[in-house]
């Protein structure tokens, strides 16, 4: 039963860049063809930590058909770049920090010219010692990655008396949980073209984030932001991997030295070299519960290695110590994290910054809790479960927004319905989540335009970037339901700096809370002078007309209406333009700098997932066979939208839990490529059970959160657990990599 | 190097490019045939983002000189609907919600038709291996083999 | 791609003569999908390319005087639908079909897998258990060897400059002969061998092995025979309980193989699993039990 009375949205729309799509005429930012056009490419260090003793570019410059090799001292404005702290040159100047730092970028006629510069290029480096782990970068006498110390950042937060609880409780169940670098490998590698156009550079890219680009640009060229425009082209996937700067910077500088478009279009080899990744953490976790299954405290430690550069790191920090002691009422709390620089790859935004990873540890810890109390998995769970009025350990009260309990309870009913374990290597395992949307305690504001057009069509422009997940049929289907008009009468434009306004990154799901607010915001005012209009020509108050399916009418009689043609024309009348601009940022505080006390997000997302799983105890093999997922999403836009979501998400759960990681040696990484970096085919993913599940509260648009990255979380410590409970084995690291399964098996 | 001159049918129209022999076919139809929905995703026959059919077999383009395609077929997305009507495949991705980013979206449509072609009623197992060369990131592939099915009238 | 100048034979005859012109500098392109990458990566200098993925004459498979006759330029997938292997040669049918991906098989052909001789190649480990012979061909004349002689006392193989591979080929399995391979890899498609096995038993009329042929993949650079578990099959009946100590003897033949490698102790023992489905795959072929995969 649907939850609320809606017209557009619950259903199921044809998404706005479908069509575009399945007839290839899509165009990516590697599509785009401009006259005079040269090609770039970027020359990077081979070596993790080091100086610069000597760099020639002499005889790249002399191949005909180079145009420029730019090195920093070609940098007009600033040269550091970063989303949260400006530690990244765009170009080295003092030192190499990694395995792949840019050293100096070239423009040439053609992309083989560009590889041949790039091979004449020769450079000499005073190396230095390279911090390759989180132990090397704690050692005080260690070398320093950045400035004073290689600590990145420490978080602490604290709720309750831990000690104190611990002495109390019946049983405490404890283990230390390892989640390694991992690669979004997007199937579109990072591209982008450039060019300048009456004193402004405009930048095609392939992105997240075209305003942050734009700022990033700007200060790069030493240029007011208005002189720089952003458009997010068709963008082939991102998971968090295409919110830092990849091409944009170096194709504004190659073009604004040459004054011809520019053209970058990374290998795959190279977008997963330099591109950030899933921070490695180490987390060591202590539960204590009564011996009914109540909860009683929490201790965390975690480590983790943000690599050269901070990227998204601090917020993967402060969320991880936000969440990690899972979807709970957990009454005392204790966490303290650690996060180094060190010269290893970048670490950063990837799907769930640092949820995953804790998902692993808080369900790891209540897989075991569930053993040792000898209880059901999912009893213990809605026991222990937060609900309406649960007080968080950041001291949040939570409303009545909380639909965890019946994720489980929706989640179980399915699994009695399709599990099929019978045999002695099968096993079933329940993983759950939770995940604040939006940014953790900052503000992250967005902002649409919207303009109702004379025939009643509407133009809706929104910063937010749509990279597949679909968030213009989201925007679309939200300003459809406000105005009362339909799906199809909405056409939207998206995350150009030149004409949408700010929308933020499109990551921790806040698109469709947030974006989506602002477009509920904007189509309000906008039907302000509707109504009033309406209203007006009906001779009723303004209060009681209500918008739908392409009518205007009154709540007290349907029968004075008007046709929104109508309406319109009557606007025309009366010199009205239907407008609205809207803007909406979270309702939440900033956290206390010492116990991390306050609201960090102003609303939560619920999962549930449980996975059958049968082991190879022969060779090791982990066989994903089921996975049930649901998810409290407050309210569906798209249905089908939301099932693509979870699908495609404990599909990349299963790839964390069994098939990904990253190897590096010496910051440099060992599997850049496909078929060395394996995530999972169509020959092995499981059969998927999406379900749906809705809950009250009106803080997103019409009740909806955000379901991008929670679609992913659950099925990861599912999959362990359910390994876990096959073969009666404890797992503490993934992935459960046959070779890692067999050593458990035969010791 | 001498350039050479390659004549093939491309999405039933006859073609002939000259060209340098050091192009892969993926460049010759995204460079020299304006044939963009042909995607590079890794060059090196992992992904499928390249497939094209030639001769109605699903071959990923990455992995093939441009000199060797002369005198075949080639058929590419932008051939695969007829006078502004969409191929059936085209049509049920779209019902089923198959698409996400789009990337994966030409090759998995045209792996989809090779099967099709051969076998108008392929079971599931038969679908998934059919699409196995073909990596998405972004929709767990469960709706893509619903929208295969549709197409199929399974 | 560095430049080169590209040339594509109609007949093996011309591409013999081309090759006789070009001879070191030259390279040869059948299905492309191991040499385009090393072109695409600048990894190989070379003057002229050689096409000879159109000569038509090299693309069959068929039995011929009590030999099964396979053509250089037969992909995997031709194997995988050839009626006569898939029935009666299960081994090199599962071999096949297992080989990468649709697009791959479409593309990839038995010569180059041969040819190139990777030590992820999946069908030498089959071949070299059906005791193929590979018949190589320059414009002076052609030769043939045993396929164990063709990768031994070389870094690869021992085909000249000027020759092409055009064919292998091996005796007709007879009805009192099974065959069946196993590739272990990392997930379902797109597979890597980790490690591989390809067996041959023929057994006589009375239901025991007369001959064994047992052939390792994916643990060293190149396939290897395993006589110790040959010699152990021999005379024994067929049956689980012969084949069961195989799991043990190729978990030995492995540790002996790769002694100090990391990938050792998995390899050691997964080939057991490995071994245990092969072998009840030979089983079912004899219709004795029901195999594994
Ligand atoms: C994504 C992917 C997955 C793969 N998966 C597998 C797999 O699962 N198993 C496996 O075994 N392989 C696999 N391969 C490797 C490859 O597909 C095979 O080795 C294939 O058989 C090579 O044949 P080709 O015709 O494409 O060779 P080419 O690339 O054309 O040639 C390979 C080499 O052999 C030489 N050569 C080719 N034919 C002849 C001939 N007739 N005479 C003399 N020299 C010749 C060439 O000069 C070249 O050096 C995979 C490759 C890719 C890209
Ligand atoms: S680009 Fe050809 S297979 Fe990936
Ligand atoms: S839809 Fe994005 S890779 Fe398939």
């Amino acid at each position: 039963m649907a939850l609320r009375d809606l017209a557009v949205l619950g259903k199921a729309n044809v998404k706005k860049d479908a069509y575009n799509k399945i007839t290839g005429e899509a165009k990516f930012a590697a599509d785009l063809k401009f006259d005079h056009m040269l090609y770039g490419g970027v020359f990077r260090s081979t070596v993790p930590h080091a100086t610069i003793k000597r760099f020639d570019a002499s005889k790249a410059l002399a191949l005909p058909g180079v145009a420029c090799v730019l090195t920093s001292k070609d940098i007009p404005g600033g040269n550091r770049i970063g989303i949260i702290l400006k530690d990244e040159p765009v170009l080295v100047d003092d030192k190499i920090r990694r395995v792949g730092d840019a050293i100096a970028i070239v423009a040439a006629e053609t992309q083989e010219l560009v590889e041949e510069a790039l091979e004449l290029m020769e450079v000499e480096y005073d190396l230095l010692e390279p911090i390759l782990s989180y132990e090397d970068a704690m050692r005080e006498d260690s070398a320093k990655v950045h400035g004073e110390t290689n600590l990145h950042m420490r978080k602490h937060l604290e709720s309750g008396d831990v000690d104190a609880a611990f002495a109390q409780c019946d049983v405490i169940v404890e283990g230390t949980y390892t989640t390694n670098m991992l690669s979004h490998m997007f199937i579109e590698p990072d591209a982008g073209v450039a060019r300048i156009e009456d004193g402004v550079i405009t930048v095609y890219a392939s992105t997240q984030n075209a305003h942050f680009d734009r700022g990033e640009v700007a200060r790069t060229m030493g240029l007011p932001n208005n002189k720089v425009r952003v458009v997010q082209v068709t963008t082939g996937g991102g998971f968090g991997g295409k919110l830092d700067i990849s091409v944009q910077c170096h194709l504004a500088l190659l073009a604004n030295a040459t004054g011809r478009p520019v053209k970058m279009v990374r290998s795959r080899k190279e977008s997963t070299d330099v591109s950030a990744k899933r921070h490695p953490m180490t987390m060591k976790a202590k539960t204590g519960a009564t011996k009914d299954g109540k909860i009683q405290a929490v201790e965390v430690f975690m480590t983790g290695d943000t690599g050269a550069y901070a990227s998204y790191g601090p917020a993967v920090i402060v969320r991880a110590v936000v969440h990690c002691m899972g979807p709970y009422e957990v009454p005392n709390v204790r966490v303290d994290a650690d996060f180094v620089y060190t010269n290893n790859p970048m670490c950063g935004a990837f799907r769930g910054f640092g949820v995953p990873q804790v998902s692993v540890c808080h369900e790891g810890q209540m897989n075991a809790l569930a053993k040792a109390l000898n209880m059901d998995p999912i009893d213990l769970r809605i026991l222990n479960a937060q609900r309406p009025g649960t007080v968080l350990a950041t001291g949040q009260v939570l409303d009545e927004a909380v639909g965890f309990i019946e994720t489980l309870q929706e989640a179980k009913k399915k699994a009695a319905e399709v599990l099929d374990t019978c045999k002695e290597n099968q096993g079933v395992g329940v993983g759950c989540m939770w995940y604040g949307v939006g940014n953790t305690g900052l503000p992250n504001p967005a902002a649409a335009f919207v303009e109702v057009l004379p025939d009643a069509s509407v133009n809706l422009m929104v910063g937010c970037a749509d990279i597949g997940q679909g968030s213009s049929t989201v925007m679309a289907a939200i300003a459809a339901e406000e105005l009362g008009l339909s799906y199809d009468d909405i056409h939207v434009t998206s995350a150009d700096t030149m004409v949408t306004p700010e929308g933020g990154a499109s990551s921790a799901s806040r698109q469709t809370f947030i974006s989506g607010n602002a477009t509920r915001i904007a189509c309000k005012q906008a039907k302000e002078t509707l109504a009033q209009t309406a209203a007006n020509f009906l001779n009723v108050p303004k209060e009681d007309l209500i918008f739908r399916n392409r009518m205007v009418y009154s709540s007290k009689d349907p029968a004075i209406k008007l046709t929104y043609p109508e309406l319109m024309a009557e606007m025309k009348k009366w010199g009205k333009l239907a407008v609205g601009a809207g803007a909406y940022n979270p309702k939440t505080t900033y956290l206390d700098a010492k116990t991390m006390a306050g609201i960090p997000y102003e609303i939560y997302a619920y999962g549930t997932t449980i996975a059958q799983v049968e082991v190879d105890t022969s060779t090791g093999e982990v066989d994903v066979q089921k996975l049930i997922s649901a998810h409290d999403v407050g309210q569906a836009v798209d249905r089908e939208m939301v099932e693509g979501q979870i699908e495609g998400g404990m599909v990349m759960a299963q790839g964390f839990a069994v098939f990904e990681k990253i190897e590096h040696e010496k910051g440099k990484i060992k599997n850049p490529i496909f078929s060395k970096y394996l995530i999972p085919t169509a020959m092995d993913v499981p059969e998927i059970y999406p379900i749906i599940v809705e809950c009250p509260g009106e803080a997103g648009p019409f009740g909806a959160k955000g379901v991008g990255e929670p679609a992913l979380i659950p099925g990861i410590p599912a999959i362990t657990n359910a390994v876990e409970n096959a073969l009666g084995q404890r797992f503490f690291e993934l992935p459960l990599m046959p070779t890692e399964v067999m050593k458990k098996i035969r010791g | 190097m001498d350039k050479i001159k390659i004549s093939f049918i491309l999405n039933d129209k006859p073609v002939t490019v000259e060209t340098y022999p050091n192009k892969r076919v993926v460049d010759l139809l995204r460079e020299d045939c304006e044939c963009t929905s042909v995607k590079e995703g890794c060059s090196e026959g992992e992904c499928g983002a390249c497939t094209v059919l030639v001769n109605g077999t699903p071959v990923t383009s990455c992995l093939m000189l441009a000199g060797q395609i002369e005198g075949d077929s080639i058929l590419t997305l932008e051939g695969l609907s007829k006078d502004g009507e969409l191929d059936k495949l085209q049509t049920s991705f779209v019902e089923a919600g198959a698409v996400q980013c789009g990337y994966c979206t030409p090759g998995m449509v045209l792996s989809a038709k090779a099967l099709l072609m051969k076998n108008p009623h392929p079971t599931h197992e038969e679908i998934r291996r059919a699409l196995s060369g073909n990596l998405c990131r972004c929709t767990g592939y469960t709706k893509i083999f619903k929208a295969v099915d549709m197409a199929a009238g399974n | 791609m560095k430049a080169f100048n590209f040339y594509s034979p109609r007949t093996l005859t011309e591409a013999l003569d081309l090759l006789d012109k070009c001879k070191s500098r030259a390279t040869v392109i059948a299905g492309g999908t191991d040499v385009v990458i090393e072109l695409t990566e600048r990894q190989r200098d070379t003057d002229c390319v050689i096409n000879i993925n159109k000569i038509d004459e090299l693309r069959y498979c068929k039995v011929e005087d009590g030999k099964v006759k396979i053509g250089a330029l037969t992909t995997f997938t031709d194997l995988e639908n050839n009626s006569y292997i898939r029935e009666n040669v299960k081994g090199l049918h599962s071999c096949a079909a297992h080989v990468g991906s649709p697009q791959i098989r479409n593309l990839g052909t038995i010569g180059g897998n041969v040819v190139n001789c990777s030590v992820a190649g999946d069908s030498p480990t089959t071949f070299m258990a059906l005791d193929a012979t590979v018949v190589l061909q320059s414009k002076t004349g052609k030769r043939e060897m045993k396929l164990t002689d063709f990768y031994a006392n070389c870094k690869k193989t021992q085909i000249a400059d000027n020759e092409l591979m055009t064919e292998i080929y091996f005796d007709a399995p007879a009805k009192e002969v099974a065959t069946a391979t196993m590739k272990l890899g990392k997930r379902k498609a797109l597979v890597i061998v980790v490690v591989g096995l390809a067996v041959l038993i023929e057994k006589d009329d009375a239901g025991n092995i007369s001959r064994a042929q047992v052939v390792i993949g994916g643990v060293s650079p190149k396939p290897a025979r395993l006589p110790k578990v040959e010699e152990y099959l021999v005379g024994k009946p067929v049956s689980k309980c012969t084949f069961a100590p195989c799991a043990d003897l190729l978990s030995d033949a492995v540790r002996e193989m790769i002694p100090t490698r990391a990938s050792m102790p998995y390899k050691k023992e997964g080939v057991k699993g490995v071994s245990d489905k092969t072998f009840g795959q030979i089983l079912a072929d004899f219709g004795l039990q029901e195999g594994g995969r």
